[in-house]
């Protein structure tokens, strides 16, 4: 909200100051087209001719462009300058400028007009605008002696001067010609001028004339026209301004004015050259950018950047047509004084494709022109960086160098081997990602963090003469592995994740069952052993052994494998397990027809073997201890949340003696992270196998096997999502259905049982 | 006339006394002769829900007990006048129909029994053919409406320390579940040969999509008509009540107790 407020106060502001700054004298033409449909370019058809003429701030004249038979009118701007990025055709006759002869106007200067737009009443100086009779002064702080005179063809208007030492001049010379001093409606060239004094800016436009007046002898240039070459009688030096036009006098000048239309190539070493598609002139304009023949790159970027092609139609070099065309400067093209180009193009973020964007500037105009390349891995693999081919400069008087291995990913150590010329003692390698050993000594390990494509350098000193002598050797740094390189199998195989695996169970998934096995699944351990194909008596299957069928309330997917040998499945979705007993219900109906002993600690004092323990109104408790274990065989209730959290001293192992053990948890199961093993029959509402991973990276490395059962409630993350081995050719969890050590021994305790009841005699 | 008049009406209302009077007396006769038969019939009611109240009582002590002892409800109820007793009796058949089985629900069936008092599943070798026949549904086209299901079957070693899954086998004759590999249909013959080493129990698992199904009873029957060890403790519990033969009233229940049952809420894997 403050920034919205403070976004109109900035815009109100600018929109005052605009109207402040810039005067009603500013004018130029603008195309129209067929009978007097006046418009910008930038906007077109937004006034009409007849009656009043109105677009956005500008007010049409209604006269007629002699340039453009075919339509054509004047606007004056009555508040901003005119920007179009097409050619802004300033016809000498109602240029911009004053009559040189009234007003003089010093070399340097500047002579502006204050009045009415041309084809106005003219009137006596003082009469138009904010004028009174009889005065005439210069805008405010723009100085400069005003007087009366005419303004073009318009006469009785207030002109003033603008002393030299406040002219700044984009595209104009520092003296003869440019703006006003350049003969005003006889001659001059387009230009862009800008006329600034401390605290001010004023923008004015200057016309040109497109046809060359052979009586001038030099293109619109020189000023032409009869009166001797137009800025010439302002300037001493009489030379044209800024090209003007063509050196032959032929053809149709194109000028751009403050915007334009320019490309240029900016190429990324590896990568695609890419084309500087937008441009922005920082007043509102948004759109081409301009030509390479436009733009003249001040200072050179660090990217190559092509060379400036001056164009012919658009004058530029030097003005060699008419003998007033004194040379000139680079007239058509466009100064950038400020390049911000990215120190470096050649790398990405780890293995994420990065965006890196050009910008110039023109520090006059403020335009600026923005160009972005996204890089991303290399597909193909590249030669090494020993090869003479990728020697980038030097290496040839010994200083050189070798890497090993040379087709490595990124993250990868990798090490440099060092030569010297003897002598040249002193060596500094620089490895082109902003890190030098300065000194190196061979060999020399560097671990580069982001993909991309490096010129590494080594520098031999001979402390003795500070003689030197370099090597650069270009080397890439790929995204993954580069072996088998370049060429990707048509059908790649999905790079499976962590999974997970059962025996001799059968399994209901309360959800979807996403698990895709890897192509050649390795065992988890000597248990992992069992049929996946009877005939071929693998293990690449979900379910190994002896399978039930395996349902799922949702998809399941294996990726390329069975889920089991047998292979019974069913994927239904809007399958609705029937659960009759659920771990609060198994308390109930414990208390009614089993024997239950109820604990208030999991201690040897309080638990019994081979009955029901029962822990009520439990908040959370934890098992990290060989209590229960030990106590021997037992159902084992808690009527609350649970927490399994079995450290290195017992072996990362709850029950490691392998009791039989049934826990029911009415709340949730958690189980820590460096809990490997668990032996026994685990039920709960809600399991966590990972309680607590930590957020950063989100998991953990260490597998989970379960000999026994384990039973949640409700659907969970998969045991596998935050168990993530190093090696995931091996499942993350194998839950080894155990019937004969755990579920046997509690037939009695963990067990319902059915009744019939018949009365015989009623 | 006013007199005779008077001597009329006071006729009149002599008559009304007496009528009222005869009825009131009738009345009287006959609630007192209801009151007795409703007597009656409440203390053989009475006695009905004694006997079966000491019926159940025989129930619940035999059932209670961890052996199979009869149980005197004359002792049991001592100074209630009740007589009877509770007995267990062994039902071993060739044929046994589950109980009826929910969706989802399974049954733990013992092919060679179980020793309540030692809490042991019995094993040793079982080399009979068996059939797995449907009871209920009933119907011929079950497949085609809500009581669609199929049979997961589990035949478990049930030796102590070397126990296993020794064979699945899948009834799915309604194709509920992909996969054929190990299906049978119901009364096909299961050999024993097919199954090694020798099972001990079997657990017959119900899936079934519909939340409408029914429930299914199914039976295992040995081809060899071998009998079958009892799937559980069966007690009959006769209970009598009444000084005389009018008022005596017994009651005669009959409970059957299965074996320990592995509830499939605890034995499907879910993760």
């Amino acid at each position: 909200m403050l920034q919205k407020k403070s976004f109109v106060y900035v815009l109100s502001f600018l929109i005052l100051g605009s109207i402040f700054l810039f005067p009603a004298s500013n004018r130029a033409y603008a195309q129209c087209s067929g009978n007097g449909v006046c418009y910008s370019p930038s906007n077109p058809g937004s006034c009409l001719i007849n009656g009043v003429y109105t677009y956005n701030a500008h007010t049409c004249t209604g006269q007629v462009d002699p340039l453009n038979p075919g339509g054509g009118c004047v606007y004056t701007l009555t508040s901003s300058t005119v920007y179009s990025n097409q050619p802004l055709n300033m016809a000498a006759p109602n240029g911009f400028g004053c009559d040189p002869n009234v007003c003089g106007g010093a070399s340097g200067g500047g002579n502006f007009c204050q009045g009415s737009p041309p084809g106005s009443a003219g009137g006596t100086c003082g009469q138009q605008g904010s004028q009174q009779a009889g005065t005439c002064s210069s805008p405010s702080g723009q100085g400069g002696t005003a007087v009366c005179g005419n303004c073009g063809q318009y006469t009785n208007y207030c002109c003033w001067q603008v002393p030299s030492s406040c002219a700044s001049l984009m595209g104009c010379p520092a003296s003869g010609g440019g703006v006003g001093t350049g003969g005003g409606n006889t001659g001059g060239t387009t230009s862009s001028c800008t006329l600034t004094c401390p605290g001010q800016t004023f923008e004015a436009f200057y016309g040109i004339t497109p046809t060359p007046d052979p009586n001038a002898g030099g293109g619109s240039a020189a000023g032409g026209g009869n009166t001797g070459g137009g800025s010439a009688s302002g300037g001493s030096s009489g030379g044209a301004t800024a090209g003007g036009g063509s050196a032959t006098g032929g053809g149709t000048p194109v000028q751009y004015f403050a915007e334009g239309i320019a490309e240029t190539l900016i190429s990324f070493k590896n990568a695609s050259n890419f084309l500087c598609a937008n441009f922005q002139d920082g007043l509102g304009y948004d759109g081409e950018c301009p030509k390479a023949s436009q733009v003249t790159p001040s200072p050179t970027p660090t990217g190559p950047l092509s060379p400036t092609i001056p164009d012919p139609n658009t004058g530029g070099g030097s003005a060699t047509g008419g003998s007033n065309a004194a040379g000139g400067s680079s007239g058509g093209t466009i100064n950038w004084p400020d390049f911000d180009w990215p120190v470096k193009f050649h790398m990405l973020d780890g293995d994420n494709e990065k965006t890196y964007t050009a910008t110039a500037r023109d520090g006059s105009n403020g335009g600026s022109c923005s160009c972005s390349v996204t890089l991303t891995c290399q597909t193909s693999l590249q030669d090494s960086p020993n090869t003479s081919g990728m020697i980038q400069d030097g290496c040839a008087a010994g200083c050189d160098f070798t890497v090993s291995p040379d087709q490595a990913a990124f993250n990868t150590a990798q090490t440099f081997t060092l030569s010297n010329p003897a002598g040249y003692t002193d060596l500094k390698l620089e490895y082109d990602d902003g890190t030098t050993d300065d000194p190196a000594t061979s060999p020399a390990t560097h671990t580069y963090a982001n993909a991309g494509v490096y010129d590494i350098k080594l520098t031999c000193t001979n402390p003795a003469t500070s003689e030197t002598e370099s090597c650069t050797r270009r080397m890439h740094s790929y995204c993954g592995d580069p072996v088998g390189f370049p060429t990707p199998t048509a059908t790649p195989t999905p790079t499976p994740g962590a999974w997970f695996k059962v025996k001799d169970s059968s399994v209901h998934k309360r959800g979807t069952l996403t698990n895709q096995l890897p192509a050649t699944p390795v065992a988890f351990d000597s248990d992992d052993t069992g049929t996946c194909s009877e005939t071929q008596g693998d293990i690449a299957c979900f379910n190994i052994g002896q399978s039930g069928v395996v349902l799922a309330q949702g998809s399941m997917n294996f990726g390329s494998h069975p889920a089991s040998d047998r292979d019974w499945t069913r994927e239904d979705s809007s399958y609705t397990l029937n659960n009759l007993l659920t771990p609060d219900t198994f308390i109930e109906y414990a208390k009614a027809r089993k024997s239950v002993n109820t604990v208030t600690a999991l201690t040897p004092e309080e638990l019994e073997a081979d009955t029901i323990n029962l822990f009520e109104d439990v908040y959370i408790e934890v098992i990290d201890d060989d209590n229960v274990e030990n106590e021997g065989d037992m159902v084992l209730i808690v009527d609350g949340d649970l927490v399994i959290d079995m450290g290195a001293s017992y072996g990362n192992t709850f029950n490691a003696v392998g009791n039989a053990i049934a826990i029911i948890v009415t709340g949730k199961l958690e189980i820590s992270s460096q809990t490997t093993e668990l032996n026994g029959i685990f039920v709960a509402n809600e399991v966590d196998y990972t309680y607590d991973v930590p957020p950063i990276p989100g998991y953990v490395n260490t597998p989970l096997k379960i000999n026994g059962n384990v039973v949640s409630m409700t659907d969970v993350a998969s045991c596998a999502s935050k168990r993530i081995p190093t090696d995931t050719s091996k499942p993350s969890c194998f839950m080894k259905f155990d019937v004969a050590n755990q579920f046997l021994p509690l037939a009695e305790i963990l067990s319902t049982r059915t009744y019939e009841w018949t009365e015989l005699v009623p | 006339m006013l007199i005779h008049k008077k001597k009329a009406q006071s006729g009149h209302a002599l008559m009304i006394a007496i009528l009222v009077a005869t009825v009131l007396f009738t009345a009287g006769i006959s609630i007192t002769s209801f009151t007795t038969q409703d007597s009656k019939i409440a203390a053989l009611e009475e006695n009905e829900s004694i006997a079966r109240a000491a019926a159940e009582a025989g129930l619940e002590a035999a059932i209670g007990q961890t052996t199979d002892d009869d149980v005197n409800i004359g002792e049991l109820l001592e100074g209630s006048g009740l007589s009877g007793d509770a007995v267990f009796s062994t039902e071993a058949a060739a044929q046994f129909t589950t109980p009826l089985i929910s969706k989802d629900g399974q049954y733990t069936f013992y092919l060679l029994g179980y020793d309540s008092d030692t809490n042991q599943i019995l094993t040793g070798a079982f080399g009979d053919d068996i059939r797995i026949n449907r009871i209920q549904p009933s119907a011929s086209d079950y497949c085609s409406g809500t009581q669609a299901f199929a049979v997961e079957l589990t035949f478990i070693d049930a030796t102590a320390g070397t126990g296993s899954i020794v064979q699945r086998y899948l009834i799915d004759e309604c194709d509920l579940i992909n996969g054929t590999t190990d299906e049978y249909d119901f009364a096909d013959n299961i050999p024993s040969s097919s199954i090694s080493p020798d099972p001990h129990i079997v657990i017959a698992r119900i899936i079934a999509p519909s939340n409408s199904f029914d429930g299914a009873k199914i039976e295992f029957d040995n081809v060899a008509s071998n009998n079958f060890p009892a799937q559980g403790r069966t007690v009959t519990s006769t209970a009598s009540v009444g000084e005389t033969s009018n008022e005596n009233v017994t009651k005669k229940i009959r409970l059957f107790q299965s074996h320990p049952q592995f509830p499939a809420e605890f034995f499907v894997t879910s993760m």
